[in-house]
């Protein structure tokens, strides 16, 4: 190393070529890059070849009506203009929507107010800590095994403690006033991964703050609103949009719990996308659909982003 | 696709409930009242309030184990008639006249079927709710349950789980409107000229082939499906009631006597976005049967018109 640094620091500065420039100046620079693209070829062959590659297929075949067993035919923009006319993708948008206005506020209090309790100084904390996380943990299909027996009308645990205080719990998944409603309590039991993330922002607020407000003479409650609150802004605002990307995104719980059902209460957007692919084989609708999914995620992170200038304080100034 | 089972439908029960509950059992002249009363007399209820035993089926989830069947034995299917020329199966040796027989989108059977289901699980409370399941399940082989519809191929399952050895089979009850026609399985058969099959011809040959009664025996007797050293349909037609058009739908030999749900383009779609959800509504007594069933067709058209 010390040799081939000795060597490069003699050679004379002259105008660089495209060949260097892509290449690298010298022997060890180029064979440094070789070495980086032949250590990120498998990853980057996997991007491409199962990542961009069918990204940018599905863009391609979404101007076409493609029933999987027949040759695609071109149709333009009819996928996306026939959205408008489907009221079951309408109904599928607005359970989704619902979904996501519930779910996602829900959560990142609930997270929050989690990592507040878990940021104590007492015994066996990390304990409690890892008890809490675990849920997160667990496979999205055994979680919708495991919902399925909390939320039973009958045996359930929920349903069964109800019975304990006298009142006569719902049938959660059966019904369509309620299966919406069960699906928002059941993603409360995945907000590990998001509560530690707010405990990393809570232990990153620095400690000075809490001294010079005790001196100042505020108390518990002020120090929280006016220095706990506005210090994991930062955090909230990661979770929202990692929420409001992830509701979006629901389908195991359809798929696995309700079907959908009943009466579409729980018709998520990608499960009906899901539906129209692989078991109608409308390929094209569902490509279509996926990418009318991909913009209204990124319109509303980009609305986000603008908001946040109004809540999210940055320490640094937001730099 | 070629079709390796089908045939009509039967009730089976559990004789040892019925001896429990000291009920006679059906008689092959049965009727959907007689049905519902009984399926009450059979629901068992423990101490704490919670069903033990169900009387009757129900899956509202699954279209075909629940009120389709009483829908085909009221006389009716869930398309319109004309929608048959969609299906391409318009074999004349295979219908023959019996697609004039058929009543076209039958609303009022539909009607019926889906009242039939709702008296099971709030009339009769012998079966269960949406979202009420045991948790050891409530499928006639858990012994949770007293009477389940089934195809004839169903009985080779009783017999190899050995989950209730004491049972027995009998011919459907009738429905109000019932025309002597049997609520029959079909759709595997219609599998083989759905939309996408470029051979329609050859599918059809190989389809009727398969059906015939020579064929289905063979297939029985060499296959695993049908454990017992009897011939299925010569033992299922050796039971009460069970008359010659019986026969005839079972083995496909016509369908005069068969009525069934012809294949078509969006077959699932049909019910999965059209019939379903609407039915769960209805189950949830969240919409009248009156109007889940004017919005069945509606958005069932819409479907089946390619919408």
């Amino acid at each position: 190393m010390v040799e081939a640094s000795a060597t490069s620091a003699m050679v004379i500065p002259r105008k660089r070529s495209l060949a260097d420039r892509i290449l690298g100046e010298s022997a060890l620079a180029r064979r440094e890059s070789v070495s980086f693209y032949i250590m990120i070829s498998p990853w980057l062959i996997g991007f491409l070849v199962f990542t961009v590659g069918p990204m940018l297929f599905s863009l391609y075949i979404s101007f076409f009506d493609w029933p999987l067993r027949q040759p695609p035919t071109f149709i333009g923009i009819q996928n996306y203009v026939r959205f408008f006319d489907d009221p079951v993708w309408v109904k599928a948008l607005q359970v989704t929507a619902r979904y996501t206005l519930s779910a996602v506020p829900l959560g990142l209090i609930f997270a929050f107010l989690l990592a507040l309790l878990l940021n104590q100084k007492i015994p066996f904390m990390p304990f409690f800590r890892t008890v809490f996380y675990l849920p997160s943990l667990v496979p999205a299909t055994a979680n919708a095994i495991l919902w399925l027996f909390v939320l039973n009308a009958q045996i359930g645990i929920i349903n069964t403690a109800l019975r304990y205080i006298g009142v006569q719990g719902p049938s959660w998944l059966g019904s369509s006033t309620w299966a919406l409603r069960g699906l928002v309590i059941m993603s409360l039991w995945s907000v590990g991964g998001g509560m530690v993330i707010y405990l990393a922002g809570l232990q990153g607020i620095p400690e000075y703050l809490y001294e010079a407000a005790k001196i100042d003479g505020a108390n518990q409650l002020r120090q929280f609103i006016h220095i706990t609150i506005p210090m994991v802004t930062p955090v909230v605002f990661f979770n929202l949009i990692m929420g409001i990307i992830g509701t979006f995104q629901i389908f195991n719980q359809a798929y696995i719990m309700t079907e959908g059902g009943p009466g579409r209460a729980t018709y998520f957007y990608v499960y009906y996308l899901y539906r129209n692919s692989f078991d109608y084989y409308r390929m094209g609708y569902g490509s279509a659909m996926a990418w009318f999914l991909f913009a209204l995620i990124m319109v509303l992170t980009l609305i986000n982003f603008g908001l946040s200038r109004h809540w999210v304080f940055y320490e640094s100034g937001g730099e | 696709m070629v079709p390796w089972t089908g045939g009509s439908f039967v009730v089976y029960y559990n004789r040892d409930h019925f001896e429990e509950a000291g009920v006679a059992e059906p008689s092959p002249d049965w009727t959907w009242d007689d049905y519902g009363m009984i399926a009450q007399q059979l629901t068992k209820v423990g101490a704490d309030g919670m069903p033990l035993v169900f009387g009757s089926f129900n899956w509202p989830q699954m279209w075909w184990n629940s009120w389709l069947i009483p829908l085909l034995q009221a006389g009716g299917v869930p398309f319109d008639h004309s929608l048959w020329g969609l299906a391409d199966f318009d074999d004349p040796d295979f219908l023959g006249d019996s697609t004039k027989a058929l009543p076209g989108y039958s609303k009022e059977a539909i009607k019926q079927a889906l009242q039939m289901q709702l008296d099971l699980m709030y009339k009769y409370e012998a079966c269960p709710r949406p979202g009420y399941e045991l948790p050891e399940g409530t499928g006639f082989l858990s012994g949770n349950m007293s009477m389940n519809f089934g195809t004839a191929a169903y009985a080779s399952q009783i017999i190899r789980s050995d989950a209730v050895p004491n049972w027995g089979v009998v011919r459907p009850p009738k429905a109000p409107t019932d025309k002597g026609r049997h609520a029959t399985q079909a759709y595997l058969a219609g599998f083989a000229l759905g939309t996408h099959c470029t051979e329609k011809d050859a599918a059809w040959e190989a389809m009727k082939f398969f059906m015939s009664q020579g064929a289905r025996k063979c297939i029985f007797s060499s296959s695993d499906e049908w454990p017992w050293p009897k011939d299925l349909e010569e033992w299922l037609m050796s039971q009460p009631g069970m008359d010659t058009s019986y026969e005839n739908a079972l083995v496909f030999n016509s369908t005069k006597d068969a009525v069934f749900i012809p294949p078509v383009p969006d077959f699932n779609r049909f019910f999965n976005e059209a019939l379903d959800p609407y039915s769960d509504l209805v189950f949830n007594q969240e919409m009248s049967v009156d109007d889940a069933v004017d919005q069945m067709e509606k958005e069932g058209d819409a479907v089946l018109q390619g919408l």
